[in-house]
């Protein structure tokens, strides 16, 4: 397994060099730069050649390209155009945000999405059935953003039971810090909860027609015990690899769900960092939501070894 | 010319001795008194629309910038409510009678955030600053030399004469701000963020908020009695004021309904009106907010036949594209000033909301028109601008003209602007320019900008007759002159003014909408 780990990771550099190559590409390309946005729109060309001066920008794309990669070497991201701060420091500061609120989107997501969807294949074809598809099909066509908005109104207006937008840091109100993400984390996870409900409904059912649970039903095994050891042992493996995707979707999803809450994550900064232009921040933002996402990668795939004993890695 | 003899020994008389101080009684008599009941409170928080690219007032355009700078910084000299030349750091000024040297005699006893005492040395650093990176440094394009004889006095020495002078000095769209002169060496967006106004600087959290908090050692200025646009008597009341981030319409209302916000910049005229009926809200109007409208490229075919030009000028519904594009928060009127500025004009007017499609169509069959496309360049992050575009593209198919219609977000937008063959119609509004008088509303027409691509040396010709108009009448006669070719050549199409709508918490005292909101003489009550 080790070995398994340290070859995935190995692979990861290349993915990560055409990455950043890839998304810097793209943003030289894309037309606009800094230097006219914030010289304004009456700037004449002479202006806007000053601030393209003052940012750096007037130095050719590949050698502004090799200094970024020799800065990575040394663990430098550059310094963000427009947030006046190290690349680093931004990420540094928006990641424990946008992770906190993925995190609790997800907890939601594996809390409410997968006993709901063994619930409903334990109860199949009865209305408890009927009523988690519904549920689940509420959850997978609502779109996010206009759900916040609604869950705003409710609870953030009319009720006012909890805040409408913001975030304040888990150290300063631990209580503030709960408060400020159940709205957002509810608008982010009730697509997962439908997507993770449907999958492990039907993974479920498939697992209940199968020869060992009905030999373990067969031989008087409390059903409890039918369902919880053998069934749901067999139906984690495609919900791991969902719940995997679901990181992946649970991240990006966060530039809307941010946006409209106003929370300071990486969803927002890398929004912010695309119609500002700002190179740096978007070559060090995506570099970073990549590795991360390699990262849960991994994780899936050793989480599958750990939970089915079949999947064996690194032997021939 | 007659105007201008007549009236230049008076202006010598005005200059040669007369300091403001006079006017500075005026306006403080005039100014409504403070009301009684103000009282401190711990937090203000105020919703702002937009991140700032930057927190550098030298080095940035934008309104989210000057909406937290403004509190910050303070100018030399600045304008007031009614976009007169006012002195804030100055105590007065004096222009010797060649029109050359102005001197300004500059506050004492004011001290910036860091405990350090202003001196003309300061000054000085920071107009040489905004000299080497400040966007609008054409500002200073006619100064000379820039001398501090004492701690007290700032003397600037231009070229030639410049009658308004004072009135660049004042603008605000890249005001020249203040700084400590250990700061002028700072690149541009790299400013340790200290001035003397009357809060200093504590946190900016990227996308989330920027803290302020009140100056204890800031020293109001006594000549006047209340706010004077962005000078005037300023207290603090609060002990801290965030400016939050909340970019989505929606949540901004929802921050102030709740509370949690106890004013927000540019509520939605949709919101606004089922706001009406709120007590715990009271909504405000700003007037002229922006100029909305498209200039016109005179490089590319169809839009470089003046008659195709017409054509599109005269068809043109305002109040269709305007009540579409504004959801009913605006108003009609020609001038490429506001009513109520002083250099405000209608000439051109005739040509203005024509609305004549028949007429419009026949003057392309005329024209000759082969059906080349005109290219409409909107963007989506301006909805208002995105709006007026879809409207604009319908009324002009209906005369003939085959219309693509380009959406980009607005740095793309502004970066095509740039490319001479990539448009026809470029939708924009303009905002401070027209607000501060005529000299940056000229500016995106004339030499080296012309935004239509096409030199006019007329234009070119009436620029220079304004900046050296030695008397407010000759350079408003100017002026109108101006607006007129701007209507004759359609050189832009204006639509309308759109009106801003800011609210606030009911007890929210003091707050006088601005196109900056303006967070000081504010309180809260109860």
């Amino acid at each position: 397994m080790p070995e398994f780990i340290l070859r995935r990771l190995l692979i990861a550099l290349p993915v990560l060099l055409l990455v950043s190559l890839i998304s810097a590409s793209i943003m030289e390309l894309v037309p606009g730069d800094p230097a006219v946005l914030i010289a304004g729109q009456s700037a004449s060309d002479a202006e806007i050649a000053m601030v393209r001066e003052q940012l750096g920008l007037n130095r050719p794309f590949v050698e502004r390209l090799g200094s970024w990669y020799a800065g990575i070497a040394r663990g430098d991201l550059g310094d963000s155009i427009l947030l006046n701060r190290p690349v680093t420091q931004a990420i540094a500061e928006r990641v424990p945000v946008t992770l906190a609120l993925a995190g609790f989107a997800l907890f939601l997501t594996v809390a409410i999405g997968l006993p709901c969807g063994i619930i409903a294949a334990v109860r199949a074809n009865t209305w408890v059935d009927q009523a988690v598809l519904t549920f689940a099909l509420i959850g997978v066509s609502v779109p996010n953003f206009w759900l916040s908005l609604m869950l705003i109104v409710l609870f953030g207006v009319m009720l006012d039971w909890l805040p409408a937008g913001g975030y304040v840091m888990f150290a300063d109100d631990p209580v503030g810090w709960v408060r400020c993400l159940i709205l957002p984390g509810l608008s982010l996870a009730l697509l997962q909860v439908g997507l993770l409900a449907r999958i492990s409904r039907a993974t479920m059912l498939e697992v209940l027609q199968q020869d060992y649970v009905r030999t373990a039903r067969a031989k008087g095994m409390p059903m409890w015990s039918v369902y919880g050891k053998h069934a749901l042992k067999n139906v984690m493996v495609p919900v791991i690899t969902v719940i995997g995707i679901s990181c992946g979707l649970l991240l990006s999803g966060s530039v809307v769900i941010e946006t409209v809450y106003s929370i300071p994550g990486m969803g927002r900064l890398l929004a912010s960092a695309v119609f500002g232009r700002d190179y740096p921040m978007i070559q060090g933002g995506l570099l970073v939501t990549a590795a991360v996402l390699v990262l849960l990668n991994l994780l899936v795939d050793v989480l599958y070894a750990l939970i089915d004993p079949r999947v064996r890695y690194g032997q021939r | 010319m007659t105007a201008r003899n007549t009236t230049a020994p008076r202006r010598r008389n005005l200059v040669r001795g007369v300091i403001t101080g006079l006017s500075i009684v005026v306006f403080g008599i005039l100014s409504p008194p403070a009301a009684l009941a103000q009282k401190h409170s711990a937090m203000l928080a105020i919703g702002q629309e937009a991140t700032p690219p930057t927190l550098d007032p030298h080095f940035s355009t934008s309104v989210a910038t000057r909406n937290v700078a403004m509190h910050i910084f303070e100018q030399l000299v600045t304008r007031d409510e009614n976009n007169q030349v006012i002195p804030e750091l100055a105590d007065s000024w004096q222009i010797s009678p060649d029109q050359l040297t102005y001197t300004f005699k500059i506050r004492t006893g004011l001290k910036f955030h860091n405990g350090k005492e202003l001196t003309s040395a300061d000054i000085k650093a920071s107009f040489e600053r905004y000299q080497r990176i400040g966007l609008a440094r054409v500002t200073l394009a006619p100064v000379v030399a820039m001398t501090t004889p004492d701690a007290a006095t700032f003397v600037i020495k231009v070229n030639k004469p410049q009658p308004v002078f004072l009135e660049e000095l004042s603008a605000f769209v890249v005001p020249i701000a203040i700084i400590p002169a250990e700061q002028a060496d700072k690149e541009g967006g790299k400013l340790d963020l200290i001035g003397t106004g009357p809060m200093q600087f504590v946190e900016w959290v990227p996308d989330s908020h920027i803290r302020l908090k009140r100056f204890d050692g800031y020293k109001p200025d006594t000549r006047y009695k209340g706010s004077e646009g962005f000078g005037g008597r300023k207290q603090v009341w609060f002990d801290t004021v965030d400016f939050k981030i909340v970019k989505e319409p929606s949540a901004r209302v929802a921050g102030l309904e709740s509370g949690q916000l106890q004013i927000i910049e540019d509520l939605p005229a949709e919101s606004a009106k089922r706001l009406a009926g709120n007590k715990n809200i009271v909504i405000y109007d700003l007037k002229n907010f922006w100029l909305h409208g498209a200039w016109v490229n005179f490089a590319r075919p169809p839009t470089n036949d003046l008659r195709v030009r017409r054509a599109i000028q005269i068809a043109l519904d305002m109040e269709e594209i305007m009540e579409i594009a504004t959801d009913g928060a605006y108003t009609l009127q020609p001038g490429l000033q506001y009513p109520g500025n002083p250099y405000y004009v209608t000439n051109g007017a005739a040509l203005y909301n024509a609305k004549d499609p028949k007429k419009a169509a026949a003057l392309l069959k005329e024209a000759g028109y082969k059906g080349e496309e005109l290219v409409i360049i909107t963007n989506s992050s301006y909805q208002s601008m995105y709006k007026a575009a879809q409207v604009v593209a319908e009324q002009l198919k209906a005369i003939g003209l085959k219309v693509r219609v380009d959406v980009f977000d607005w740095g793309t937008a502004m970066k095509h602007r740039r490319d001479k063959d990539a448009w026809n119609l470029w939708f924009t509004g303009q905002g401070t320019g027209p607000s501060i008088g005529p000299f940056t509303a000229m500016k995106d027409v004339v030499s080296p900008q012309k935004n239509q691509f096409v030199a006019d040396p007329t234009l070119d010709g009436l620029f220079a007759e304004l900046v050296t108009g030695n008397s407010f009448e000759a350079r408003k006669a100017t002026f109108a002159k101006f607006q007129e070719r701007v209507y004759d050549q359609v050189l832009f199409l204006k639509f309308g003014d759109l009106i801003r709508k800011q609210a606030a918490r009911s007890n929210v005292k003091g707050f006088v909408p601005y196109r900056i909101p303006r967070l000081w003489n504010v309180w809260v009550e109860g």
